[in-house]
């Protein structure tokens, strides 16, 4: 191989992000230092300062880079209610719909019996630490519609029962300006189930 | 599709991600536990997405040598739903396959024993029985048959109202003939002989018989716990 041992190691180093595979982290690597040195640094700072100060916050288990994250402090939110998501893109993605004004909590991943994923391992001890303290009167279960996203709504569920707390898991059905006839057979299942009276 | 392709009847027991955007399945077919690839199932178009999930009966095809094969073709027959606590006795089924079944060795009675535990927890029917009949059927299946009907010291068939200790890997014995045995491993023969009949509506013979399933599946999964077990808080 004729390149140098640092723009090799770079290379590698690219691969680590997904999707990224020989050739492209070769066409990266070569784009940062020859046309846009200036951007490589920028990202190379930015990098090192997000990896030093980001981490989770103490409440919802959202990547913050303070200790309790923006949402979490924000006081004009509704704190009846809590809204159970999988991953931080799932905040992102109903935050950006505008509609909810609750609070949040992340599993960071479901429950998967399978992978050795227990319930310890997506923080719902802090779940139940953070309702123990009485302000949310509902709790809405935002798993994804996988089987996995069912399991973990159905043992949240069965764990708040004892609490008498309200807790909801968010409708699944035919998406807004979707056609019948190209919906899928498991979702029409479920908005025949889900149907609501008018 | 590649009218060539023979197609079987299959059932996902685990996915796992590989790569961008392809999973890794573990399926339960005739043929016994196989790993395909499925090249772009989590892209958004693709023909796989939402079908290769655990208890959806599938029909698919798949090429390769290797132990790990790709997957060509697959479909859904139907789209059932499990609910509930019934759903994670099927992730505890499942879990039970994967520790249990050796790859690529054919387990036709265990595919059978597989449907016929699918189809009792989609009709939401009593899951402890369902359970108990299921994890029996898989001993069976996997040449482990538990013996519930004579005493494997002297022979003589087990009786109604006699007591006795099971000894693993051999059978039910006597109570008065093997002493100093911990409360958890006797059983009464009534309950042997209901669950040798797959009777299992007493209480006392449900529990007697999922300590004594646990007790026989437990040899062959050796000490790591099973997690799925932990999901069951109700019990």
């Amino acid at each position: 191989m004729s390149l140098g041992p640092l723009i090799l190691q770079l290379i590698a180093a690219l691969r680590c992000l997904p999707g990224v595979g020989n050739k492209s982290a070769q066409r990266m690597a070569f784009y940062l230092l020859e046309r846009d040195p200036e951007g490589a640094r920028h990202l190379s700072q930015t990098l090192a300062l997000a990896l030093d100060k980001v981490g989770h916050c103490s409440d919802c288990r959202m990547l913050s880079e303070l200790p309790i994250c923006v949402i979490c402090t924000n006081t004009k939110r509704d704190e009846g209610q809590l809204c159970v998501v999988e991953s931080p893109a799932d905040v992102l993605a109903i935050e950006q719909s505008g509609h909810y004004q609750g609070y949040y909590f992340v599993l960071m991943g479901h429950l998967s019996p399978l992978d050795g994923i227990g319930p310890e391992d997506i923080g719902l001890d802090l779940l139940v630490q953070r309702l123990q303290l009485g302000k949310v009167r509902e709790v809405i279960l935002a798993t994804n519609t996988t089987v996995e996203g069912g399991a973990t709504a159905h043992y949240i569920a069965q764990l708040l029962k004892p609490t008498g707390m309200i807790v909801s898991r968010i409708a699944h059905g035919v998406p807004v300006g979707g056609e019948l006839e190209y919906v899928d057979g498991h979702t029409l299942v479920q908005a025949m189930a889900g149907r609501q009276i008018l | 599709m590649n009218p060539n392709l023979t197609l079987q009847s299959a059932y996902v027991l685990h996915t796992r991600a590989y790569q961008e955007s392809s999973l890794i399945v573990e399926l339960l077919t005739v043929d016994g536990r196989m790993s395909v690839v499925a090249k772009g199932a989590k892209r958004p178009k693709s023909s796989y997405r939402g079908i290769l999930q655990p208890f959806i009966p599938l029909t698919l095809s798949y090429v390769g040598r290797s132990e790990l094969k790709t997957l060509t073709y697959a479909e859904a027959l139907s789209l059932p739903l499990l609910q509930g606590d019934h759903l994670l006795a099927g992730f505890y089924v499942n879990e039970l396959l994967m520790r249990l079944l050796l790859k690529e060795s054919p387990c036709g009675q265990v595919f059978v024993a597989y449907e016929t535990i699918l189809t009792a927890l989609r009709a939401q029917q009593d899951l402890w029985v369902c359970l108990r009949l299921f994890e029996k059927a898989l001993l069976k299946a996997l040449g482990y048959e538990l013996n519930l009907s004579y005493d494997a010291h002297t022979g003589e068939h087990i009786e109604h109202c006699a007591e006795y200790v099971y000894l693993l890997e051999q059978g039910p014995v006597r109570l008065a003939q093997a002493v100093n045995q911990d409360k958890n491993y006797i059983f009464s023969g009534k309950s042997l002989l209901a669950l040798a009949e797959d009777d299992l509506q007493d209480p006392h013979v449900r529990k007697q018989a999922k300590q004594l399933l646990q007790q026989a599946l437990q040899v062959h999964l050796g000490p790591r716990p099973l997690c799925s077990r932990d999901l069951f808080l109700n019990v």
